[in-house]
């Protein structure tokens, strides 16, 4: 495999496939409590900090490619999006909606400013920055792939143990919180997933697209399932084949964002379920 | 075991910010069938709640069989409104039903054959045996809640708080359900439920506690459900019609 399409590019098949499969895993979980959108906001308000990371670890004269000083930054930019989300949901009139619009497109607005500012400094290295917007698996390092693997790894490990606390809370969180798992703790749970999530996804697919991580193969699998176990696995399943396919695609034809390159991907699988279903409904 | 499943004293809640329930005291006897009636925007949710131990309460006290109820949580079941349960949810009726096994089996312990023995039996109790693989959102009203008494019942609760069992659920299904709690009394359960029906409160319970941010009444239907403390709850005159009652 590695003299078919290179060292690199197999370092990051690996990366992608086990991204692919604990995304889509946790992505279940996400779609049934309907927190697509709060997701997608997470992702764009860590572009600030991302920047501001970088920019700390250049004047600090930290290795430019050490990554984890960026995602560091943009992990702490996250969540403040999502306590200003939480903010003004309850201290104004303003709708959820609202203030998920408000924080997504203001986050990354200051973000590209940033960005830009920092594109006509005189330091090195800040090409790179674009690749976490639209993802690019070029520049993944083995401690890159060795991070995201264990950290997917984690995720998914999680979403197992708390397979049913975590189906309760979103089906009846009356049941969870009397059956033990507060409705706060289970909350944090899966917000702290999705977090986690997004940050190791920067670098495949990037924060504008990380969402579909999440989303798509989720609505794949609830269209051919009708348990949320089977229904999370497929959704892992569809998400790690996806993510790797879309890799080596992106892998042999050069300049192709994998971000985008994934999302196609899934979007093809999507489609052709919705028909597939369909066929097998009306023959039902 | 005391005599009373519930006891409340001067239980004040302030919910969002409002008082919701004001002074309350009443006690709930066990092995009955208890309905909380009273109007729009009374509190009898928020006493669910309370009774639950879901949120906080200002002064007062709450005592489910003589203890704290978050200390008697296992033992209390409670079936949501049918509204409140999004029934597009990828769960199959085995699998709701089986949700009330989840505080037994923790987060790792395997679904033994003698787990789903108790889930087919719960089904068979409420008549739903043949609906096991059947998906959630392709049943009825009645079925629908039919298959929450199920959960409660493979739950082995000894308390049992519904709220509006019969919200948009025709009369036969009704009939059925009354059924249900009925025969779960007579196996020890002690069961309260939110009732808007004022014209059925006497046919399906057995004791009434009136609510209108404070409780007007409680106590046996016969003595508490009388003409002048139902005008007293809903501070209006002439509710005949709705009751029946001359």
């Amino acid at each position: 495999m590695t003299e078919l399409i290179g060292y690199n590019t197999a370092l990051a098949l690996v990366g992608a496939l086990l991204f692919g499969f604990s995304s889509g895993h946790v992505g279940a979980f996400v779609y049934l409590r309907k927190a697509s959108l709060l997701s997608d906001s997470l992702a764009h308000a860590t572009l600030p900090g991302l920047i501001i990371g970088f920019l700390v670890s250049t004047f600090l004269g930290i290795e430019e490619k050490n990554s984890g000083v960026l995602l560091l930054g943009a992990g702490v930019s996250a969540l403040f999006g999502v306590v200003v989300i939480q903010w003004i949901t309850a201290r104004t009139k303003l709708g959820f909606d609202t203030a998920i619009a408000a924080v997504l497109s203001v986050f990354f607005g200051f973000g590209i400013v940033l960005l830009t500012g920092v594109q006509s400094m005189p330091v090195g290295q800040q090409a790179g920055l674009e690749d976490y917007i639209l993802g690019s698996v070029s520049g993944m390092l083995l401690q890159d792939v060795v991070l995201v693997g264990l950290v997917s790894i984690m995720c998914s490990a999680a979403v197992v143990v708390y397979h049913r606390p975590l189906t309760a809370f979103i089906f009846d969180p009356v049941l969870s919180e009397m059956a033990g798992y507060a409705q706060h703790r289970m909350s944090f749970l899966l917000s702290l997933l999705t977090l986690v999530i997004t940050i190791i996804g920067l670098k495949i697919v990037g924060l504008i697209l990380v969402v579909a991580m999440l989303t798509i193969p989720a609505a794949t699998a609830r269209l051919w399932t009708t348990g949320v176990w089977s229904m999370s696995l497929l959704s892992a399943l569809f998400g790690s084949a996806s993510a790797g396919i879309g890799v080596i695609i992106s892998a042999l034809l050069p300049n192709l964002p994998s971000g985008a390159v994934i999302v196609v991907i899934m979007f093809i699988a999507l489609g052709l379920s919705i028909v597939g279903t369909h066929m097998r409904g009306s023959n039902a | 075991m005391s005599a009373d499943a519930i006891s409340v004293t001067e239980l004040t809640v302030d919910y969002d910010g409002v008082t919701a329930i004001e002074d309350v005291g009443f006690t709930v006897s066990a092995e009955k069938l208890t309905a909380i009636v009273g109007p729009n925007g009374a509190g009898k949710s928020t006493l669910i709640k309370a009774l639950l131990g879901l949120i906080p309460t200002r002064t007062g006290s709450i005592s489910c069989f003589g203890t704290l109820p978050k200390q008697y949580r296992k033992k209390i079941s409670y079936v949501p409104q049918r509204a409140q349960i999004d029934w597009e949810f990828p769960a199959s009726v085995f699998d709701v039903v089986a949700m009330g096994l989840y505080s037994e089996l923790g987060l790792l312990r395997y679904f033994s054959s003698a787990h789903k023995d108790r889930v087919q039996s719960a089904l068979t109790d409420v008549d739903m045996a043949d609906f096991a693989a059947r998906q959630i959102s392709q049943l009825s009203g009645g079925q629908q809640q039919r298959v929450f008494l199920a959960r409660s019942i493979v739950q082995d609760a000894e308390l049992i708080l519904l709220d509006e069992p019969f919200g948009g659920i025709d009369v036969k299904s009704e009939a059925v359900i009354v059924d249900i709690l009925r025969r779960q009394k007579q196996y020890g359960k002690s069961i309260v439920a939110v009732h808007h029906d004022l014209s059925t409160v006497t046919d399906y319970f057995d004791d009434v506690i009136l609510l209108n941010k404070t409780v007007t009444a409680f106590g046996p239907v016969n003595n508490a459900f009388t003409k002048a403390n139902i005008e007293k709850t809903y501070g209006v005159s002439n509710l005949d019609f709705l009751t029946g009652r001359a």
